[in-house]
């Protein structure tokens, strides 16, 4: 599933439509990714921590067969179902199955990128099956008939008020009612009956262990405890990138995952399920999708370190400035602009450039990976093997041979001074992108002069 | 969907998934030690109990033995109880529906960790697992010895697959979806209480 964009310049260019709300937008992620270094700071070993999580994952995908094959044994003999899905076609093909084979009308569904990945629920849709996203913020946007805008905090680009207009339409709330307790209230009641009435429930998987068979859910709900306890099959669904060797190895990720996203110390819920209660089902469908050959590229195969967390959108100013659904990928954000351009590399070019490559999204993620440095990767195979924004290309390479030319530098930045001393309409034109809603400085010397002056 | 047998086997997807990982031949990188981590202060009860509190827990430390079985005998007339603790005298088996229109679940714990506040509950040990969730309010009774440090401590005695479904329950249930705003009670308890029994 993709935004409505077709790239992230146009898409963040709709989104600035409206400075307020971008500057609201920007704020209240601020002020989650200030309470995650607030919790972090309260961990004295909490760099060791991230090193350690790291090397389990880096351990973890130079076997990633081995681990595979063992999670699905123990799985198994713990009584799970265990299928494997090449792609997300399949991964919706053995859902759809699932729920067939036990004449399932009703799911409840708690959060899964994955499942958005595949575009799971159109697909259940067309058959006839209503898929119920019981996380509050994924049922916002899904009454709202959007996608996610963050991995974490899915309704993050909604205001009260509009939250309040779509429960008002859907769940007969009060009109013009914005208190989000009231709100919370009415989804509460509204979602109870959703669980109830359920006939299978589907979720994500945060962290499948190896060694034990069975798998980790984090919520702060409680929607996972209700939906998978409630219903009589539970369908998991995961990335082959989830498994890790060992239960002890639970506690550095659940260290990590919580402080990380929201700067909570731990989720309030995290569910460990293992066997299926007497009487019910247990599934589990691993999902490739593109993963084994990420794991493929040198470069970039630290991405499938991923937990997401969402510390790399709530840092990062250009998603702050942006918006979630300014990006082409189903995750947006650092993370999702180096995981996408693996699957379409045509039709996610324009996300690598969306970053300032400041490097705040590798400072924060807990699993270390270097992500400024694949976005800066991606971008240099985009120029070479795309055909994107030629303009771009054109000036890039103008401007290397101007720097690699000292003669032509000089004399370019003297021009240049010229310029910005000149008629404003030679700077603020809509062909200057640089000069397009902000004042540039203008020097009063060049860089040489300035150099000369202070060196001599 | 059985088709007609064909000559050629058709790989499944497992064996393309596993074999795609196997032709790459990964340089192994080795699995790190993980170390013994301290507490974050001298005394682990104290700090168990600050945490609770700021997740909004209620924290009752009790050496009373009749203390618990008064505390929920007497939020007994605001609705229907569940108990697992056979002593306590109340209903332990329910139906969906039944369990819809709980207003308070007592339920035990099995350890808690100070660094987080999460409490380690064994779902098998309930009559239903949603027994964690559902009731309008929680209550968690857990003894005074069974505190540890941190999750990496916990691991050492939580035994996840033992238990069918576990899980660390820290706090009432709880969303910020509208605007950040905390909101108590989104689908689970809308307050917890920690019963210590000394």
């Amino acid at each position: 599933m993709s935004t409505q964009y077709k790239n992230h310049p146009s898409g963040a260019k709709a989104f600035n439509k409206n400075p307020e709300r971008v500057s609201w937008h920007d704020k209240a992620l601020w002020f989650v990714r200030e309470k995650r270094d607030k919790a972090t700071h309260g961990i004295p070993e909490w760099e060791e921590l991230r090193e350690i999580a790291s090397q389990i994952k880096a351990h973890t995908l130079s076997h990633l067969d081995k681990y595979l094959l063992q999670f699905e044994e123990q799985a198994k003999a713990n009584g799970i179902h265990v299928h494997w899905a090449k792609d997300a076609k399949e991964h919706n093909e053995i859902v759809l199955s699932i729920l067939q084979k036990h004449n399932v009308k009703n799911v409840v569904k708690s959060k899964s990128m994955l499942t958005e990945e595949c575009g799971l629920n159109p697909h259940l849709n067309k058959y006839d099956i209503d898929v119920v996203d019981t996380d509050l913020g994924e049922r916002i946007v899904q009454l709202a008939k959007e996608h996610p805008s963050h991995i974490v905090l899915p309704a993050i680009h909604k205001k009260k008020e509009e939250v309040g207009e779509l429960f008002h339409e859907h769940l007969n709330t009060e009109k013009g009612a914005t208190d989000p307790t009231y709100l919370t209230r009415a989804a509460r009641e509204h979602l109870r009956d959703k669980f109830l009435k359920a006939d299978a429930a589907i979720t994500g998987v945060n962290f499948a262990v190896a060694e034990s068979g069975g798998f980790v859910v984090c919520t702060n709900e409680g929607n996972v405890d209700m939906g998978a306890n409630l219903a009589p099959v539970h369908i998991a669904c995961m990335g082959i990138e989830k498994v890790i060797p060992k239960v002890e190895h639970l506690g550095i990720f659940l260290r990590l995952l919580a402080r990380s996203a929201t700067g909570q110390a731990i989720t309030t819920y995290s569910s460990h399920f293992h066997k299926p209660k007497d009487g019910k089902e247990m599934h589990i469908v691993l999902v490739d999708n593109g993963r084994s050959e990420q794991l493929g590229r040198d470069d970039f195969r630290k991405s499938l370190n991923c937990i997401r967390c969402g510390a790399c959108m709530n840092t990062c100013p250009i998603y702050r400035r942006s918006g979630g659904h300014s990006y082409t990928y189903t995750i947006p954000g650092p993370i999702g602009s180096i995981l996408s351009p693996g699957k379409d590399l045509k039709k996610h070019s324009s996300l690598p450039f969306a970053s300032t490559l400041c490097g705040s999204c590798s400072d924060v993620c807990p699993v270390k990976i270097d992500i400024h440095t694949q976005l800066y990767k991606w971008r240099q195979i985009i120029m070479e093997e795309t055909n994107y924004d030629p303009a771009k290309k054109m000036s890039m390479k103008m401007a290397g041979k101007a720097m690699g030319n000292p003669k032509l530098f000089k004399m370019i930045t003297k021009v240049g001074n010229t310029f910005l001393k000149g008629p404003r309409v030679l700077i603020y034109n809509p062909l200057n992108t640089w000069g397009l809603k902000r004042e540039l400085p203008v020097p009063t010397q060049t860089f040489d002069d300035w150099y000369k002056k202070n060196n001599s | 969907m059985i088709g007609t047998r064909k000559t050629i086997h058709k790989m499944t997807a497992k064996e393309k998934i596993l074999g795609n990982i196997k032709e790459l031949q990964l340089p192994s990188k080795a699995m790190p030690m993980v170390p013994i981590f301290e507490g974050l202060s001298d005394d682990k009860h104290s700090f168990f109990f600050e945490t609770l509190e700021t997740l909004g827990v209620e924290v009752i430390i009790s050496e009373d033995k009749t203390e618990l079985s008064k505390l929920v005998a007497s939020r007994e007339e605001e609705g229907p109880v569940y108990s697992s603790i056979q002593e306590l005298g109340y209903t332990d088996t329910l139906e969906n529906t039944e369990m819809a229109d709980l207003n308070l679940s007592v339920i035990e714990g099995e350890l808690g960790v100070a660094e987080n506040g999460a409490i380690w509950v064994e779902g098998d040990a309930l009559t239903q697992r949603a027994l964690t969730a559902i009731a309008s309010h929680l209550i968690i009774v857990l003894p005074y010895q069974k505190v540890v440090w941190n999750m990496h401590e916990a691991y050492t005695y939580v035994e996840p697959r033992q238990s069918g479904y576990g899980v660390f329950i820290s706090g009432p249930s709880k969303t910020a979806d509208i605007e950040q705003s905390l909101v108590k009670g989104a689908h689970g308890a809308k307050s917890l209480t920690v019963f210590i029994q000394k």
